[in-house]
């Protein structure tokens, strides 16, 4: 047993790729029969099935409202600026795990070098929602890190006036920030991360004061579920607005 | 059972949420002590993100887990004969 221990250790250090292709089909044949099982509860009563085409249109509903308010943020930026870059079509990849299998809020996605993936790449949402850095790579495989991970700090702006703040991640999606204590904020505000344009990121959906602190703190909840989502748009060439950035939470 | 259970607890980081996998590999290590350290270094093979954690604390956590099931799976052992 403890010669295996080393023989992992050995490999972890030496080929850390290893472990993430080797696993590769048997998170295939999780999600596979993951889906399976899935499909086939649905199929019991007609309620079940009405469940589903009404929790899928309530996120087709929540994905074409992000959308709409990526696009007016967009808009409202390109009328301001001149020879803004089209953003490139990237490259689709199916997640095979994410939280709460990973504890570390990172995404394993079915794509990997060998269809142009590089570390430092973006992943996005459907709804063009940026999700995380690419930070390790395989050949059929990558791992992303979220931007809402534990630890990681990114810069971005609060509500219609993008007042500057500093988002810290709290793992599952979600953020804290901090803010001053006459920012106009409620919950609903929408958190836009500074990057290519304005990206909606999340909304305010917590505000906690402290009476000796000159500030407030803000509770944010990411515009996408990480928990559930199916695939990502892996794009090059972006990480320079979202660095994979360790840091101490306030 | 015991080698059910500890198949089921290395096969768990690629199968189940990691609150299930953690319970897994602690009951696996009274039996095999030397499990927990193994599921930990898996995991953090798997999905370890250095951008954002200092340390990998899965598999600080299995080598603690499993010191832990050693030292009481002697201790149990000792009190057997002893009785």
């Amino acid at each position: 047993m403890l010669a295996l221990v080393l023989i992992l250790v050995l490999v972890r250090v030496f080929l850390p790729q290893t472990f993430l292709s080797a696993s590769l089909p048997f998170l295939h044949a999780s999600n596979y029969v993951s889906d399976r099982v899935g499909s086939i509860t649905a199929g019991f009563e007609n309620a079940r099935r009405l469940e589903g085409a009404r929790a899928a249109l309530a996120t087709q509903n929540e994905q074409l409202a992000e959308e709409n308010a990526v696009l007016l943020a967009q808009n409202n930026d390109l009328t301001a600026l001149e020879h803004v870059p089209a953003a490139s079509p990237g490259v689709a990849a199916g997640v095979l795990a994410r939280p709460p299998e990973s504890p570390y809020d990172t995404l394993v996605v079915a794509a990997g070098a060998a269809a142009g993936l590089e570390e430092g790449d973006v992943a996005y949402a459907a709804s063009g929602i940026p999700l995380g850095v690419v930070e390790r790579v395989s050949a059929s495989a990558a791992s992303i890190t979220l931007l809402s991970a534990s630890g990681m700090k990114n810069d971005a702006w609060l509500g219609a006036l993008r007042a500057p703040i500093t988002l810290f991640g709290t793992g599952g999606g979600t953020f804290i920030a901090e803010a001053p204590k006459n920012a106009s904020t409620t919950i609903g505000t929408i958190v836009y991360i500074a990057g290519p344009g304005a990206l909606p990121i999340g909304t305010v959906s917590g505000v906690s004061v402290d009476p000796a602190a000159p500030f407030i703190t803000l509770a944010i909840k990411g515009s996408v579920n990480p928990l559930s989502i199916t695939y990502v748009v892996i794009r090059p060439g972006a990480s320079a607005h979202w660095p994979l950035t360790a840091s101490s939470t306030p | 059972m015991k080698y059910a259970l500890a198949f089921l607890a290395l096969a768990a980081p690629l199968l189940f949420p990691w609150p299930l996998t953690a319970v897994l590999a602690l009951g696996a290590g009274f039996s095999f002590p030397v499990v927990p350290l193994i599921v930990g270094i898996f995991t953090d093979a798997l999905y370890y993100s250095r951008g954002a954690h200092a340390f990998p604390l899965f598999s600080v956590l299995g080598l603690v887990a499993s010191v832990g099931c050693y030292f009481v799976r002697r201790f149990l052992k000792t009190s057997i004969m002893r009785a």
